[in-house]
């Protein structure tokens, strides 16, 4: 049983790739939840119902019901925002999860003169990508949970609009101490989004979904958790690596620092960055804020706030 | 009986440049490229301090020779202001702002990357230009330095052309990119692009 889930495993992360189209503009890559963003980007272990962007097999944490929102603004121009809930039914676990990126004000330009070459803007629109996902959560035992989610893809860019579904899987082991998440997104790599142009009858555009396979643990000792995290990129399989830091003092519990490293993939190149943030837990209700610096010359500092509730 | 005036005198040039002078003085209006017309005074005074009038021969009316450099086809007091700064190296620009003038912008917007598509902006004066490109993380994916006097860093207007190679034949996701223009580290203006796949 170990050989066929180590070999599973082995299969996931190295299975070959195929890259002949761009990938599609994948908007969890940002991070679902600021409390996610502060250990590093590392996926699986919420306990509020944005766990449904990451694992499915995770929402075997929430209690009865549970409700969290995200939102950021990247260099004062892309606005993301998220919104899930969760629900426990006798019959497992549902999430359901809404995420958008927008992007406003955007010229739609001609050329003035032949002569010159010089350009005009004739008008100007927006872009706006947005996903839905709908996740169930089966518990085989106290500490084997499965999970299966659908996924649809919405991006409306112009005159053009992108759509496309795909399928995630995920596995969680715990017990006390130690959890293992296990999830893989976007398992049919058949299925891509499909563009349409409104203007131009036979325009088709296709961007792959590319399969994300992620593998984290996390390890509790004492007031600390500490958590790593692999995970593959994109079509070409980069392999991406996060450690996080966790401290929540049994004096005061309700408060969380935390501390990240992720390394993660620009056009083929890996790259890293450092995240820290707070959180603060009162009465079921949860705040989190995540801060990273960023490389943009203008705009040096990303803030995230995100906030939960779970009863 | 007077003499009359004759436009090849010596002394008629000297005065008619005395005039031009001091309607540079007078007047404060700036041209679409941002070049003071008292800047350009300022430096003609210069020249007048360091360099003997005499040595100016002037062979006609257009041609100006200095120094050994032969300036033609000159047509403007501007030209003549302009030939004789560059014929004694003084920077006419010094004076003028680092700018990039009115809105660059991307043709075609949207644009497919097979196809590629072009930024077009019009600088105030030669400037070293880097070009970044951002994605919508905010993650740099493309930064040139485009040197001073070249296309991408010369006076008026500067287009550069964008497609597959420049991201190493990387397709990059359908969205939205954001493109600034970077002077000293300064940026001097920004846009956005959109990619269609």
């Amino acid at each position: 049983m170990k050989k066929l889930f180590f070999s599973l495993i082995f299969l996931f992360l190295f299975s070959p790739s195929v890259w002949a189209i761009g990938d599609y503009f994948m908007l969890p890559d940002l991070g679902t939840s600021a409390r996610m963003i502060r250990i590093g980007n590392i996926e699986g272990f919420s306990k509020l119902a944005n766990v449904t962007f990451e694992n499915p097999s995770s929402l075997h944490r929430l209690n009865r019901f549970s409700a969290s929102a995200f939102m950021t603004t990247l260099m004062h121009e892309v606005e993301y925002k998220n919104l899930a809930l969760g629900i426990r039914l006798p019959i497992g676990v549902v999430g359901l999860g809404y995420m958008t990126a927008e992007v406003s004000e955007i010229p739609h330009t001609y050329m003035k003169s032949d002569l010159e070459e010089t350009f005009g803007v004739d008008e100007y629109f927006n872009y706006h990508s947005s996903l839905a996902k709908v996740a169930y959560c089966l518990s085989q035992s106290k500490n084997i949970h499965f999970g299966i989610s659908a996924t649809y893809f919405l991006t409306n860019l112009y005159t053009y609009t992108g759509s496309g579904y795909n399928f995630d899987a995920g596995v969680t082991i715990e017990n006390e101490k130690l959890a293992i998440s296990i999830a893989m997104k976007n398992i049919a790599s058949s299925l891509k989004v499909k563009y349409k142009n409104s203007e131009e009858e036979n325009y088709s555009g296709i961007e792959n979904l590319p399969l994300q396979t992620v593998f984290a643990i996390k390890y509790l000792i004492d007031d600390f958790a500490v958590y790593a995290q692999i995970k593959s990129f994109g079509s070409n399989r980069k392999l991406t690596n996060a450690l996080g830091l966790s401290y929540t003092p049994s004096i005061l519990p309700i408060i969380t620092i935390s501390g990240g490293y992720k390394e993660f993939v620009v056009i083929r190149e890996v790259r890293n960055n450092y995240s820290l943030g707070i959180g603060l837990n009162l009465f079921d209700i949860s705040f989190d804020y995540a801060y990273e610096r960023s490389e943009h010359i203008q705009f040096n500092h990303k803030h995230y706030f995100s906030v939960g509730l779970e009863f | 009986m007077h003499k009359s005036i004759r436009f090849n005198d010596p002394l008629f040039k000297k005065a008619a440049l005395l005039i031009i002078c001091v309607l540079l003085i007078v007047c404060p209006v700036k041209d679409s490229y941002g070049l003071s017309i008292k800047s350009i005074y300022m430096n003609v005074r210069n020249l007048f301090k360091i360099t003997n009038i005499e040595n100016i021969a002037e062979k006609d009316s257009k041609e100006l020779y200095i120094n050994q450099f032969k300036f033609s086809n000159l047509e403007t007091p501007e030209d003549f202001i302009i030939a004789q700064a560059s014929g004694l190296n003084i920077d006419l620009d010094k004076d003028i702002e680092a700018a990039v003038l009115g809105m660059p912008l991307f043709y075609p917007n949207p644009f497919r990357q097979t196809e590629g598509g072009t930024i077009g902006y019009r600088l105030s004066k030669d400037l070293e230009i880097e070009l970044h490109i951002y994605d919508m993380f905010a993650n740099r994916i493309f930064k040139n330095i485009f040197p001073r006097g070249r296309m991408g860093g010369k006076k008026g207007y500067n287009k550069l052309k964008l497609n597959l190679e420049t991201f190493d034949s990387h397709y990059l996701s359908a969205g939205v990119y954001f493109y600034l223009l970077v002077n000293k580290g300064k940026v001097l203006e920004k846009g956005k692009m959109a990619i269609v796949p």
